[in-house]
């Protein structure tokens, strides 16, 4: 078995939230490796982003209209297998705990210091 | 024995109140932290961007930001405050003539530009809708229209349409929303402090505490507020204020 780490993440941030997905852009382009090729305000915006853009990762906020994040994470996990998925939200309750666990899908809380955040990115875009 | 028999009833009973009380307090909490999390983080993000980025970006970008996320809190402090039946965050202002329709518009405008537009019809049986007044202190009217036209903005759609209309002692703003079918016990439940629709759980983060922030501003100026099931899906929205 062999890992191979991608040297530049391509990451699209999916957050409902316009001043979540400034300070996404902002805290991710300023980390060496990655940066922030496009944003999407709901979950049904994020897989066509992910559909046209093909990046290594997506951020996905849970809590969105239209398509919510739980939805966006199942489609955009058949349609890609191979997208490095992070959920990140404001809520981590049970519900969101086990749905996470069994998509396979790492969980972040929002934060104002995006290290938990650029690691779990670094870890689902490892592959074998 | 009997006496035994209804005291161990009587304590399965407080330990089920007791229970029950504790999960609206987690659920309450868990709301809180949510709704607090988000603006806190990101203006903490924003504040350790201030070193790296330039003055063009902090000016134009990140002190909107920063000034639009320490409002955020300031409401959400307010409507814990309010909903919570504290009566120091209540606005201060006395009654006077107050035109609800252009208040309605204006307020409307505003919040309906911030999340791209929509119109909002207003309608009256007066000749002159402009020129029916009530007798209310303009922020508590101006704050419940608020949360009564987030809550349309938000989990509404359009066409949106305002009703004025006078009785002899009030003046009747009815909102038509539609959108999705909603149970019978949210409807019930709309006022309540905290509640938020089914739909709204997996949409939308939120307090749930529009509308009844709205009833606690109105009742504290003898008006009231009440939600009715809209035929064909959404919400109608009624806020009744004293007439001039």
């Amino acid at each position: 078995m062999t890992l191979e780490r991608i040297d530049l993440l391509r990451v699209v941030v999916a957050d409902d939230e316009e001043d979540v997905r400034l300070v996404l852009a902002m805290q991710l382009d300023a980390v060496e490796g990655i940066t922030v090729v496009g944003d999407a305000a709901d979950g049904a915006e994020a897989i066509d982003l992910c559909r046209d853009l093909r990046p290594d990762a997506v951020v996905m906020d849970l809590l969105m209209p239209n398509v919510n994040g739980f939805e966006a994470i199942e489609r955009l996990r058949s349609e890609q297998p191979d997208l490095g998925i992070v959920a990140y939200t404001g809520v981590a309750g049970e519900f969101v705990r086990t749905e996470m666990e069994r998509l396979g899908v790492p969980l972040v809380l929002k934060s104002g210091d995006a290290s938990a955040l650029v690691e779990a990115l670094r870890r689902v875009t490892v592959h074998d | 024995m009997v006496a035994g028999a209804q005291a161990g009833a009587s304590g399965t009973t407080a330990v089920g109140e007791a229970e029950r009380l504790d999960a609206i307090r987690r659920r309450i909490l868990n709301v809180v932290g949510h709704e607090l999390r988000t603006p806190v983080t990101t203006i903490r993000g924003l504040a350790e961007s201030l070193d790296t980025a330039d003055a063009q970006a902090i000016r134009s970008t990140i002190a909107p930001a920063l000034v639009r996320n320490t409002r955020r809190l300031e409401r959400l402090l307010d409507d814990l405050l309010i909903a919570s039946g504290i009566t120091t965050a209540l606005p201060v202002d006395l009654p006077e003539v107050v035109a609800p329709a252009p208040l309605a518009r204006e307020t409307w405008a505003r919040l309906a530009d911030a999340v791209g537009g929509a119109d909002l019809e207003i309608v009256s049986d007066a000749p002159d809708v402009d020129a029916v007044e009530a007798l209310i202190p303009p922020a508590s009217l101006r704050s419940a229209l608020e949360r009564v036209f987030e809550n349309a903005l938000r989990y509404g759609e359009p066409p949106f349409r305002l009703e004025i209309t006078r009785t002899p002692d009030a003046v009747r703003l009815t909102l038509d929303t539609p959108g999705a079918a909603l149970h019978r016990e949210e409807i019930q439940l709309a006022l309540e402090p905290f509640f938020r629709g089914e739909q709204a759980v997996m949409t939308h983060p939120g307090l749930g505490l529009g509308l009844s922030v709205a009833q606690a501003l109105l009742d504290r100026a003898d008006g009231r507020v009440w939600v009715e099931d809209r035929p064909g899906g959404g919400l109608v929205t009624v806020l009744e204020v004293p007439a001039l």
